[in-house]
Order: C-alpha cells, then structure tokens, then sequence
C-alpha cells in the first residue's frame, strides 16, 4: 500500500501550521549570536599575541644570537693572527683598473688549513704595493708574527714579492737542514674578485714545494654563512607574523562589521 | 531576496539574519520539528542554523540565505538524530511509542514522519514539505537521486503502514 504523495503534502502543511515557535526563541537567538560575537575578538588577540612572539623570535634571531657567536672564542679562526696598530689602508685611485683596486683591504685565509694568515693591502698603484702580511699560531708555527712588506703587483691582479726569511719563520717555513731558503710570494684575485688566491713557492738547497691558501676578505669567511641563516630565520618568522597580523585584521574586520548591526 | 535598495546591495549578516527571521522562522522552526519530533531539539536547532548562517553569511553566494539555512536545518537535525541513534532505533521498534511526548497531541502525519529513521524523514520532509526535487534533495543529503527515490518510496510505504493500518514493509 503506497500512501498519495499529495496528501502526505497536504497533511504535513496542514498539521504543521498549527505548530508555532515559542515566543523567546528570537531572543534566544539573539543571545546566542552576542556570544558568537564576543567570541570574534578573541582571535584577533589570539593572532596579534602570536605575532607578537615571532617577532621576539625574529629578533632574537637576529641580534642576539650573532653575538653569541662572535664572542665565542672558538669561532674566528684569526683572533691568534696579531695585527699592527698603525694599519693605514688607502683607498685606491679612481685611475688604478678595478680588478687591482680590488685587492685593496684586508683578506684571511688559512695555509694548507692549518696557519691562519692575514694579508693587509694598505696601498696600491697599478705597479706596487704596501702589504701587511701576518700570521698566527698554527701548524708547525708557535709565535704569531707580521711585517710590512713592498711588493708588485701586476695587471692581472697579483701582489707578489721575494724575501729569504731568518729566524722563526725561517725555521718554521724553510725545511730543517737547509741553509739557503728562498720563498716566492704571489696573492691573485679572483676573477669575480670574492677571494684572494695565494702560493708561496719555496726553494731551498734541500727541495722545493708549495703551499696554498684561499683568502677572504676579513668577517666575511666563517661568520657569513651564519648571518645568511639568521636573516632567513627572522625573515621567516616576520613574514609569519606579518600575514597572522593580516589574519587577524581581517577576521577583526569581519566581526566588527557584523557587530555593528543589530538582529532585533 | 536578501538585498536592499535599487542598486541590489547586499545586506549585512546583520540584516540578511533580521529579514531571514521575519520571513522564515516559522517555516523554519517546522522544519526542524518535523525533522526531531520535538520541539526543545528543534528550537536548538534553529537557533544554531541561524547563527551558522550568521557566520557564513559573507560566504553564501545566493542572494536569499533560505537555502543554506535548510540544508544547515537538516543537517543538524541528522546528526542530532545520530546522536540519540539508540532512541530512535528503539522508538523505531516501539513505533507506537516513538512519538514524542511532544507529538502525543498532534495529527496522525507528522507524528508518523517522527518514526522514520532520520534518512527517510529527511527525504519525506525535503520533497513533500519543502517541494524540492529528487536532485535537490539528494544535493542536500549528499546522496544520488536513486538513493532519494528509494528511500522516499520506503517512507512512503511505511506512513501507509502507520496511517493507513497495514503490514509493515522492512526499510
């Protein structure tokens, strides 16, 4: 037995408009809307306390944690390497070729990765050269030392000079046994002028042989890659903040706009 | 048409909940009572389908919010009927009984359309009190249109059971 579809319809109409909602249902609903309401600012804080945090972490990223970094004595590789006090470095002349202009300033590089050395361009002309050039502690050398050196320089970049060193870095630099040393020096820069290659060719009456090193310039070589990962971590964590502001902007706009009128 | 004025600007949630409760509240309220069978569920009903109209309206593209408030209505009234599942299971068992307290005084349909399980009254409730199609209906339960024909003609045959005093068919 199937029931008519019609008068199922018109049975439902019928007895259904005798059903009628109580009459505080719509204020009821009007209460239970002002809750929902009072929710909406919640989120708003909620997104701006949130911002607030990654910011904090953005800075603490940032500032204070680098320093953290270079006040550990570990860190720099170069803090045995002495430098003299009276370091007078010279801006180059406009008529100096770049690519020579550029060795101006200070470069760091450790020989064979062992002996930490500085290399300090204090003046340079198209021809020569005043270097400082100064190492610390390490490898088979135990004294820091530096000196003041003249040197050429030619077109494709080099700072050169010879010396017969005596003494300790004799010693240290010159094989045992010899009694003739003489040491070729020559720094090259790079052809995108990022780093300093440096050979020093040693002759004795015993053998010969060479040593190398690959020079930045000075703060640049171990604590760059660190910076690089603190921008990103701040920059990260403001752009968070940043859209979570919007967020919450928006979602505050939302509420306030809906807030503004009224259901009764 | 839940607009203003000649330019059809939109109403805020504000005003389109306002003009939604004066049009359609009663209609509303039916709706969910004859989805629960109860009239305490089915003003809770109402009330949270308003409010989720509320907060959904910047996202309701059609102009009248009637349409979402239904789909919204039937929804809650299936999971509240989940909800008490063993009630109904056994109110379906006793149908007699099934009825609520609150139907005890009301006509023979409506109290009949309370003891169906919740698919079939919703199915009833959609194409014979809401005149929506078989496509419609089956939109809103998110079932195809062979599922809402099918259990249509299951309710069907079972109100005639009821009303008409014949044998039970299975559902």
């Amino acid at each position: 037995m199937t029931m008519s579809e019609q008068h199922i319809r018109r049975s439902l109409r019928t007895e259904l408009e005798t059903i009628h909602p109580d009459d505080g249902l719509r204020d009821r609903l009007d209460a239970r809307l002002r809750s929902r309401r009072a929710a909406r600012p919640t989120n708003l804080i909620l997104a701006l306390a949130t911002a607030a945090v990654l910011v904090a972490v953005a800075a603490l990223a940032v500032s204070i944690k680098p320093r953290a970094i270079e006040q550990t004595p570990t860190a720099d590789p170069y803090a045995s390497v002495p430098s003299p006090s009276d370091v007078n470095i010279v801006r180059p002349s406009p008529s100096v070729p770049h690519r020579i202009a550029a060795l101006s300033g200070v470069w760091e590089g450790l020989w064979d990765g062992q002996l930490p050395s500085r290399l300090t361009v204090e003046r340079i002309s198209g021809s020569s050269a005043q270097v400082i050039y100064a190492y610390g502690v390490g490898g088979q050398i135990q004294r820091p030392g530096w000196r003041r050196i003249p040197a050429q320089v030619s077109p494709n970049g080099t700072i050169s000079w010879d010396n017969s060193p005596q003494g300790a870095m004799a010693s240290s630099i010159c094989l045992p046994g010899a009694t003739r040393c003489h040491i070729h020096w020559t720094f090259s820069i790079s052809p995108n002028l990022a780093t300093v290659q440096g050979r020093r060719a040693v002759t004795t009456d015993v053998s010969n042989y060479i040593n190398q090193v690959t020079m930045r310039r000075a703060g640049s070589a171990s604590s760059a890659p660190v910076a690089s990962h603190r921008w990103i971590l701040g920059l990260l964590a403001i752009l968070a903040a940043a859209i979570l502001v919007v967020g919450g902007v928006f979602i505050g706009r939302r509420g306030s706009r809906n807030v503004g009128g009224s259901v009764t | 048409m839940l607009t203003r004025g000649r330019h059809e600007e939109r109403l805020t949630a504000d005003e389109a909940i306002d003009a939604l409760y004066r049009t359609r509240s009663s209609h509303a309220f039916r709706l969910a009572y004859l989805m629960s069978g109860d009239r305490t569920l089915a003003e809770e009903i109402v009330q949270e389908a308003f409010v989720r109209t509320w907060q959904s309206w910047e996202r309701i593209r059609d102009a009248d919010a009637y349409p979402y408030l239904r789909a919204t209505i039937i929804n809650l009234a299936r999971s509240a009927l989940r909800r008490k599942a063993l009630e109904i299971r056994h109110a379906v068992r006793r149908r007699e009984d099934v009825v609520n307290e609150n139907l005890a005084d009301r006509v023979d349909t409506v109290r009949a359309v309370a003891s169906l399980p919740p698919r079939q009254r919703a199915c009833v409730a959609l194409r014979f009190y809401e005149d929506l199609s078989e496509s419609q209906t089956a939109e809103i339960l998110g079932i195809t249109v062979g599922g809402v024909k099918a259990q249509t003609a299951k309710a069907l045959r079972r109100l005639a059971t009821i009303l008409g005093g014949g044998d039970d068919d299975d559902e």
